[in-house]
């Protein structure tokens, strides 16, 4: 009997609590719910401080309290300014709720967006200027900034403007690819929150980084295949030198944005591209590169594969070169062999 | 370790006498008696300067002595020569060019070889080991630039002096080679136990040498159109410099598996050469070897000497 008394007790109370939680919530609201609730930030701007319940509800914190984020919230109500909410009291690398562990807090540190504002530059995003406040909702809604196809036009283009212009009318923009799933955003090249700036060596888009990121879709066969393409042009690259120096560690040398671009990529047969044969020269011919190229560099295919019959003259220079070096060997080390087999002979015969 | 316990003993030994010696004429000369501590201080001062000017005898002896056997050998070289026991096969000249055309290659190998097996652990330790790209880039167009010189200087070698114009006429391919190939080859399988007698290039040698025209007409040829690229693309296109390219790569391969291979066995790991002979650094070769390698060249020395003494 005494049993059953106390599981009647305990469900209660299991049941009284999330209304505690929501009587909680509402006390916040009898101000926050105001949608014409706002006041003066420390720039002297009137903000507004309105929050939507059902928009809160509906996100991926829907479930956690007001204060269970604002936690120097002591009473209420709350007389002075409430700290920022620091996203790493729950995101951090050794959570064992929610998620999981993150890492998210750390990559970002070391980031070129979270060192420009330890620079004092307060225009560099931290966790809220992209994810949003009380409206985070899963990468994977469809409705969320951080789905993939969401993530160029509503985080990142959202301050890098001219990039998300160029990225839109490149071949790897949403026009190209038709709401496919499987094309590149910002974050695929330069990864989600440990961006680094271009120069930085530890970078993925750093001259001796660019070319793994760019193969691992133009080196993968099974999705180059989608559009009609192979992989030749990463063969052949790194069998050209601008490969091999690359794959040396050399930074001063051609990889795939040199001569193709960075945002603004381009099918060769769009004038405007960089790799139009017209143009062709001029992207050879950078002052760093090779100054004064001519109409030449143009004459012949760029991604050479001297294996591949399509190639003509090389595929055929490089054939006659291998039957000859096998040819060669093969005869002298007949040679060699029948001469060492004599030799050895002579020599045992004399030996007894 | 022996050795040089003795080395020191003989040395400690020497100084001893040495003191001995000077103690009695000194006792000789002034008829004074020297107490023990005044002959301590006799042996002391012996001990320095005696030691420094021991010290420095021993160096001149031995530079004499090097020189003497230098001589010596040089002498015994002479004599060998004269009395046809050794016999000069190749001039300074020639020894000369053979030097840089084999750093050259060595160099040219070394730092060419990694851009085509990037993906090889050793050839990227070369890489490293030679302080990056640049620098390897920089060593292949300098050992190539040793590569044209040698090709000059030899085919200006060949042109002025009669040396060379001898050799040449030497190296050119005969008739006798082909009968020789065939003579080694029933040779090799026991068919007979007579060897091809080989004049003073033997078949072998031959094909070493024109193979190298081949290489260095096609590597030359591609690499200089790849060097000066701002150049040679003003006036070609750029399949005709793929093409430079791809010969480039693939004849440097067969280039160094030819002289791994063949130049290898036939001049250092053939049994009856085996490690390597002198050849090259002296010019000279025994009789032996002469008999053994070119009887036919040794025939028409030897009747060119006696045509000579009958002249006489």
């Amino acid at each position: 009997m005494a049993k059953s008394r106390q599981i009647f007790l305990l469900s209660i109370l299991l049941m009284v609590i999330p209304l505690l939680v929501g009587a909680q919530e509402r006390r916040c609201l009898l101000c926050h719910g105001k949608k014409d609730f706002r006041a003066k930030d420390t720039a002297g701007k009137e903000r507004s401080l309105y929050v939507d319940e059902t928009i809160f509800r509906g996100s991926a914190h829907g479930k956690l309290s007001c204060v269970d984020c604002h936690l120097d919230t002591m009473e209420l109500p709350h007389g002075k300014r409430l700290k920022q909410v620091n996203c790493g009291d729950c995101h951090y690398r050794g959570r064992t709720f929610g998620q999981g562990p993150a890492i998210e807090y750390l990559l970002y540190r070391d980031s070129v967006h979270a060192k420009e504002r330890q620079k004092g530059n307060m225009k560099a995003p931290d966790c809220a200027s992209c994810h949003g406040t009380h409206d985070i909702l899963s990468r994977t809604d469809i409705h969320s900034r951080g789905y993939k196809l969401n993530i160029p036009e509503q985080m990142c283009g959202r301050c890098h403007t001219k990039e998300l212009a160029d990225w839109k009318a490149s071949v790897h923009g949403p026009t190209a690819h038709k709401g496919d799933l499987n094309l590149p955003v910002c974050t695929n090249c330069h990864t989600e929150h440990g961006i680094r700036r271009v120069a930085d060596p530890g970078s993925t888009v750093y001259a001796t980084n660019i070319v793994e990121m760019c193969i691992k879709c133009h080196g993968d066969f099974s999705i180059m295949q989608r559009y009609g393409k192979n992989t030749e042009e990463v063969e052949s690259y790194y069998e050209s030198f601008h490969g091999v120096a690359t794959k040396f560690g050399e930074k001063n040398i051609a990889h795939c944005a040199s001569c193709h671009g960075y945002h603004l990529i381009l099918a060769r047969n769009n004038p405007a591209s960089s790799v139009n044969p017209e143009r062709l020269p001029a992207t050879c011919g950078q002052p760093k590169c090779h100054p004064g190229a001519t109409a030449n560099f143009a004459k012949g295919k760029v991604h050479v594969n001297p294996k591949n019959r399509e190639s003509g003259i090389i595929y055929w220079v490089a054939l006659g070169f291998k039957w000859l070096t096998i040819t060669v060997l093969i005869v002298l080390f007949i040679h060699i062999f029948l001469d060492f087999l004599r030799k050895v002979q002579e020599r045992r015969k004399r030996g007894a | 370790m022996s050795e040089e316990n003795d080395k020191k003993e003989w040395r400690v030994q020497a100084l001893k006498r040495l003191h001995k010696e000077l103690e009695e004429e000194l006792q000789r000369e002034s008829g004074v008696m020297l107490t023990p501590e005044e002959s301590a201080r006799v042996h002391e001062k012996i001990k320095e300067e005696i030691g420094e000017r021991i010290k420095l005898r021993f160096e001149e002896l031995k530079t004499e002595l090097y020189e003497e056997i230098l001589r010596e050998k040089k002498k015994d070289i002479k004599k060998a020569v004269a009395e046809g026991e050794l016999l000069y096969r190749f001039g300074v000249n020639i020894r000369a060019q053979h030097f840089l055309l084999a750093v050259s290659t060595f160099l040219l190998i070394v730092s060419g070889l990694p851009l085509r097996f990037h993906d090889s652990v050793i050839f990227k330790f070369i890489i490293f080991l030679l302080g990056g790209i640049q620098n390897s880039t920089f060593l292949h167009r300098l050992a190539a630039a040793g590569l044209m010189t040698v090709c000059v200087w030899h085919m200006g070698w060949l042109l002025v002096t009669r040396e060379g114009r001898r050799d040449f006429w030497e190296l050119l391919p005969k008739p006798k080679d082909v009968t020789d190939v065939i003579q080694n080859i029933r040779y090799f399988l026991r068919l007979t136990n007579e060897k091809a007698k080989f004049d003073r290039y033997s078949y072998i040698e031959k094909f070493d040498y024109w193979a190298v025209y081949w290489g260095v007409v096609v590597m030359v040829g591609s690499g200089l159109l790849l060097w000066l690229e701002w150049l040679s693309l003003r006036f070609l296109p750029k399949w005709v410099l793929d093409i430079a390219k791809e010969a480039h790569r693939d004849e440097a391969l067969l280039a160094t598996l030819a002289i791994v291979i063949w130049h290898m066995y036939n001049a250092h790991l053939n049994p009856s050469k085996f490690p390597g002979t002198l050849v090259i650094w002296n010019g000279l070769l025994t009789k032996q070897e002469m008999l053994e390698e070119h009887p036919h060249e040794y025939e028409k020395r030897l009747k060119a000497a006696e045509r000579k003494s009958g002249d006489r």
